[in-house]
C-alpha cells in the first residue's frame, strides 16, 4: 500500500476550469503567476495573485484581469473598450494586444502576494506605484523594440 | 493530533488535492495530491483528534493489513502530513 505524496502538473486549461468553478462559488482564489508578459508588475513563479470574480461592466482601466482569449486563460492589464471589445495588454509585451468579448472576463487581481509573505492590495498607493513603474517600463520598452527592429532591417540591407 | 481545519480535499483536474480553504479563499499556490488511501484516511480522521493507533486501526480494518504493516504505513502517512505542515499536535 503506497501512501506517497506526489507532485502533479495540471494542464492550464483544466486548472483554470477548476479556478472558475471556485470563483463561481463566491470564493477568491490564489494562484501562482506563470509567464513573463506582466513583468515587472508580476514575475513568473515569484508572485502569487488573489483573484476575485468580476464582470466586464465593473472593470476599470488599469485593472489586471484574468480572461479567456483564443481558448486560453490570460492575465493582462485592461486598457478600455473599443467597438464592444475589451482591450488588454501585458505590461511586459511591447506591441501585442488582446481583444475579447465582455463575456470572456473571469476575474480581477485583488491582491499580489510576494514571496516574503507581504501583500499589495488592489487600489492602494503601493499598487498604483507598482502599476506606474511597470507601465513606465512598458513605455520605454516599446521605442527600444522599434529601434531594434529598424537596426535589424538596416543591417540586413 | 489533528488535521488543520483550513486544509480541505478538493477535486482539481480529476486529482484529489489538499488545498488551504478559508471561509472565502482557496489557495492553490501550494497543493498536495493524495492517492486514494490517503484520501480515505484524511476523510476518516479530519475534524477530530486522533492518535497513531487510530490510523493503524483504519489501515488494519479497511485494508486487511497486518499490525506490522499498518503501523509502518500509519507512521509514514503521519510523517508526510507533518512534513507538509497539515497537522497540529
Amino acid at each position: 500500500m503506497s501512501l506517497d505524496r506526489k507532485q502533479i502538473t495540471i494542464d492550464n486549461d483544466i486548472f483554470f476550469q477548476s479556478v472558475e468553478e471556485m470563483l463561481e462559488q463566491g470564493l477568491s482564489v490564489d494562484i501562482k503567476v506563470k509567464g513573463f508578459s506582466m513583468r515587472p508588475f508580476l514575475r513568473d513563479g515569484i508572485e502569487s495573485v488573489r483573484l476575485v470574480r468580476i464582470s466586464a461592466e465593473e472593470l476599470k482601466r488599469g485593472d489586471v484581469v484574468l480572461f479567456r482569449h483564443n481558448g486560453r486563460h490570460t492575465l493582462h492589464r485592461y486598457f478600455g473598450i473599443r467597438e464592444g471589445k475589451l482591450i488588454f495588454k501585458g505590461d511586459g509585451n511591447c506591441c501585442l494586444t488582446e481583444q475579447t468579448e465582455p463575456a470572456e472576463v473571469v476575474a480581477r487581481v485583488a491582491r499580489i502576494i510576494h514571496p516574503d509573505g507581504m501583500v499589495t492590495d488592489y487600489g492602494t498607493k503601493a499598487w498604483r506605484r507598482k502599476s506606474r513603474h511597470s507601465l513606465m517600463c512598458k513605455a520605454l520598452r516599446t521605442p527600444i523594440f522599434i529601434a531594434k527592429q529598424i537596426v535589424k532591417r538596416v543591417i540586413r540591407r | 493530533m489533528r488535521i488543520k481545519s483550513e486544509y480541505k480535499i478538493r477535486k482539481i483536474a480529476g486529482e484529489n488535492v489538499i488545498v488551504a480553504v478559508g471561509a472565502t479563499n482557496v489557495n492553490t499556490t501550494s497543493i498536495i495530491s493524495f492517492n486514494a488511501t490517503s484520501v480515505e484516511l484524511w476523510n476518516a480522521l479530519s475534524e477530530r483528534d486522533f492518535t497513531v493507533a487510530d490510523v493503524v486501526a483504519i489501515i488494519k480494518n479497511d485494508y486487511g493489513q497486518s499490525e506490522e504493516i499498518a503501523t509502518r504505513d500509519a507512521a509514514a502517512w503521519i510523517e508526510k502530513l507533518r512534513e507538509a505542515k497539515l497537522i497540529e499536535e
